[in-house]
């Protein structure tokens, strides 16, 4: 017995970062990094912590809050539903079934994601303008009441099915690989055991996929409670336009941290709760070659047809038809070279911030990878969570107040306070990788993930150090994860508004700010070349990830 | 050391060859902007640097930026929030005879913090296929008439343009019979608010509502669009400019003020002289189809064939001070 402690100690020192300075040291980086990164969360909970909340708190309890909650959670309920179904079936027919159109599904399914929410909210105004009729006439033959009624429905339906199906694809490429590869194989092995049906799907697939579908779902989430531009356009009250309510209509700025504060804290218990629930649970990934693929018959290949083809018509087709549409009938000609410096901008600032996401992240993971600590795993992801957690404009202000402390300390050097001027691009990108850190480090922790542990440990045994052992094996195995985690975080930041509108420095338009000014001075159909090319710059971006994937 | 110095010369260096310039925090989002802007720049030589977004956004901006203010002029599209960005202590004083004598009497605020540029007034529309134009309302109040339960169409009281309108009512009538009002409207809706005020008249025109509310210079938008729906929209609704036999109607300013610490006060005030002189105000009537603000200034034909109307400037320079009042009120009657 004591003898097999020895060997098992020894054994975890090879494997494990045990040598006490170094994770010392490296412990020490990740919580300064952090809490830098964390630094607007932190003033925003600091000011609430601290601060009682306003006089106000009363009348938004009373009046606001029970609504907003309630509409709140229908939104968010309707749109992880939806998305779900969007989303599963058509991962789950693609990494199972081969038929006709498979491979070209697999990239359309995608490309919704290059539909900023808003934009698409605001394509749904002429179709649904089109029922207008209809539920005028509910409301002769029937009354005021039940036209009330519809008309709340109709909105709510419009809504969430527009918000799921640009969002669905969150879920869809966290959930795919995982159907394709381990559940495939171990619902082959159940089915030659036995197991009818159900039992595979009850035993099998739905545990194996739960850990992504819940990554993907979580930021599909986080994308709907931060939303405002397209909650507010359909004249829906959800906890963050309430939170703006309270501090621009009642101007009480200490009662929307609180609010948010508060917000924020809630989903950080539940992430907690969902990772305490999953336990120890691990599930390394085998690779496995997807050739034996099963045939489908006509009937088959309609199903799968018709799964997959739902929800790349209503979040991509649709956008992107209308969009054309109101180009050709309404703008004289697409003139690409008036937006050059946007495209520009739009490109170097996505791309920077990407980049910096990326080191930070790898240096978060690998960190938490080697010690094998759950301790680290959890701050690196409470880390990047944090930040994605908190309303965008809110965000801002806490950017805002660091930015004015950062110019208290550095008061006496006047080179670096001339950098630190709010409005300095220096605020944006910090404020858009504290903000965006989420995505990266979700992208590269499911890479992480896949890579098998015996690798690294028979490395380590041999004696490589860590750092060898990242260089040599993590990093050439997390090629794809890294080029798909920049592409997602360029797409995701091109799409962003709060931060960018309210951060950035003079003269600085990008294809996001662009069309939302354009939107917003109700020239609709000429918004509808910049959001062209934003959605087209986002859609080549995901295309190069999905090839790039599939030659691995 | 070297590094920090060699940044330092830089600096020096590009503020040396930097020309003259005025930066400005706008929530003007219109495209004509951007033209009369670049007029000005093409006469003066001075450039003109932006951000738009939102009035409240800029405001956080500029309270934050306080110890280094980073704009010279703050441009916003409603008198309340002027009032409360000086409040907020960020503007200063624009004491400039030449520019307040070209506004008419009392219309601009007292204290000279900020200076009117364009105004709008919130105007009634109503489908004149279903409302005879004598049975139309003729004020505010006779929106919250019974007699128009679920026919009426009004946006979010997210917006300014409501707040200012709700505290306009709460100044001229108390706050007993402006809640009295907002319920009553509230319950005439006929949707629940959505979309801008545009979107309202649309919604009379494709026969959502009988009635809708909406700023002036809207009319002009749809009449000047290039889409024939929004054109079709505006010949079918008749406007109604309210309270012309008692306190006016409700009008609104999009202004201007400077910001406190900074460094082009002459290039803003330039500006500002200019946005004032009579050549840009009647470009702004032709081309937004807002009001121009100066005395003497004939109005664009598209905006006379409104007819003439008496504007309540009485509740103008109030507005900030029941705004609060008003999101509450609102939030009391459950108007969204």
């Amino acid at each position: 017995m004591i003898h097999f402690l020895k060997q098992f100690r020894a054994l975890r020192s090879h494997t494990g970062l045990t040598s006490a300075p170094g994770v010392i040291a490296g412990r020490l980086l990740v919580l300064i990094l952090g809490l830098i990164l964390l630094s607007p969360v932190i003033f925003i909970l600091w000011g609430a912590a601290t601060g009682s909340h306003g006089e106000s708190w009363p009348h938004v309890k009373e009046y606001l809050l029970t609504p907003a909650l309630k509409t709140t959670a229908i939104l968010l309920i309707g749109v992880a539903l939806v998305s779900l179904l969007f989303s599963l079936p058509a991962a789950w027919c693609l990494s199972n079934y081969q038929f006709w159109g498979r491979r070209l599904f697999s990239i359309l399914l995608i490309l919704p994601l290059a539909v900023p929410p808003y934009i698409a909210a605001y394509i749904t105004t002429e179709a649904r303008e089109s029922a207008i009729p209809w539920l005028v006439e509910i409301r002769t033959n029937h009354g005021i009441d039940t036209y009330l009624k519809a008309e709340l429905y109709h909105r709510y339906a419009w809504l969430i099915a527009i918000m799921a199906s640009v969002l669905y694809p969150y879920i869809f490429l966290a959930t795919r690989s995982v159907f394709a590869h381990r559940s495939r194989q171990l619902g082959q092995a159940a089915q030659l055991l036995g197991a009818g049906r159900w039992r595979r799907f009850r035993t099998i697939h739905v545990p194996l996929v739960r850990p992504a579908a819940i990554a993907g779902l979580f930021l599909v989430c986080m994308e709907v409670l931060s939303d405002y531009g397209a909650a507010k356009h359909f004249g829906f009250n959800t906890v963050t336009v309430v939170i703006f309510r309270t501090w621009f209509g009642l101007d009480e700025l200490e009662t929307a941290r609180f609010l948010s504060g508060t917000i924020l804290a809630g989903v950080l218990v539940i992430l907690i709760l969902e990772r305490l629930q999953r336990g120890r649970a691990r599930f390394g990934e085998a690779h496995s070659s997807i050739d034996n693929l099963q045939h489908t018959g006509q009937s088959g290949t309609l199903l799968c047809w018709i799964v997959c083809s739902l929800p790349i018509a209503l979040g991509f087709a649709y956008p992107l038809v209308t969009l054309i549409q109101w180009q050709t009938e309404h703008q004289q000609n697409f003139v690409l070279s008036e937006y050059r410096s946007e495209i520009i901008r739009t490109t170097l600032l996505t791309l920077s911030v990407a980049l910096i996401c990326i080191l930070i992240s790898l240096f978060f993971l690998a960190f938490a990878r080697f010690t094998k600590r759950r301790l680290d795993q959890t701050l690196a992801q409470a880390i990047s969570s944090a930040g994605y957690a908190a309303p965008s404009t809110v965000m801002a202000v806490g950017v805002l107040g660091v930015a004015s402390l950062s110019r208290t300390f550095s008061s006496e050097n006047e080179s670096l306070q001339s950098l630190l001027v709010s409005g300095s691009l220096i605020w944006l990108l910090f404020a858009l990788t504290s903000r965006y850190l989420a995505v990266s480090g979700q992208v590269i922790s499911a890479g992480f993930q896949t890579i098998p542990t015996p690798l690294e440990q028979s490395a380590r045994i041999l004696g490589r150090k860590p750092w060898m052992v990242f260089l040599t094996i993590h990093l050439p195995l997390l090629r794809a994860p890294l080029i798909g985690a920049t592409i997602l975080v360029s797409v995701d930041i091109s799409k962003e508004l709060p931060l960018t509108l309210l951060l950035r420095p003079f003269d600085f338009e990008t294809l996001g700010t662009s069309t939302y000014s354009l939107v917003n001075q109700g020239h609709l159909f000429a918004s509808a070349t910049p959001a062209l090319i934003l959605i087209g710059l986002c859609a080549i971006g995901l295309i190069i990830v999905e090839f790039l994937n599939r030659k691995k | 050391m070297i590094l920090a110095r060699t940044t330092l010369i830089f600096f020096l260096l590009i503020s040396l060859l930097k020309a003259a310039e005025v930066r400005l925090y706008s929530e003007r989002h219109y495209t004509a902007d951007k033209t009369i802007l670049a007029e000005f720049t093409k006469k003066t030589g001075i450039e003109v640097k932006i951000v738009k977004a939102g009035a409240n956004e800029l405001l956080a901006r500029m309270k934050a930026e306080k110890d280094a203010p980073q704009a010279d002029l703050y441009l916003s599209v409603d008198a309340a929030s002027l009032e409360r960005a000086s409040n907020a202590g960020v503007l200063q004083k624009i004491e400039s005879p030449d520019l307040s004598s070209r506004l008419p009497k009392g219309f601009g605020p007292k204290d000279d913090a900020w200076l009117p540029i364009t105004m709008r007034a919130r105007v009634i529309v109503y489908a004149k296929d279903r409302v005879k134009e004598a049975e139309a309302p003729k004020t505010y109040a006779d929106l919250a008439n019974p007699q128009w339960r679920g026919r009426l169409l009004i946006r979010s009281s997210t917006s300014h343009y409501n707040q200012s309108l709700l505290a306009s009512i709460i100044a001229s009538d108390g706050k007993g019979k402006a809640l009295t009002w907002a319920q009553g409207v509230k319950n005439n809706l006929a949707r629940p608010p959505q979309g801008g005020d545009r979107d309202q008249v649309r919604g009379v025109a494709l026969g959502q509502g009988d009635l809708a509310v909406t700023n002036s210079y809207y009319l002009g938008i749809l009449e000047n669009s290039d889409d024939e729906k929004d054109r079709k929209a505006r010949e079918s609704v008749g406007v109604i400019f309210p309270n012309q036999d008692g306190r006016g109607t409700h009008v609104n300013i999009s202004g201007a003020g400077i910001i406190k610490g900074t460094k082009n006060k002459k290039e803003a005030l330039a500006l500002l002289g200019f946005l004032t002189s009579p050549e840009i105000q009647a470009k702004y009537q032709k081309l937004t189809s807002e009001f121009g603000v100066i005395k003497d200034l004939e109005r664009e034909p598209l905006q006379k064939a409104w007819g003439e109307f008496k504007p309540d400037y009485q509740s103008l320079h109030e507005l900030a001070d029941h705004q609060k009042e008003a999101v509450k009120l609102f939030d009391l009657v459950g108007w969204p």
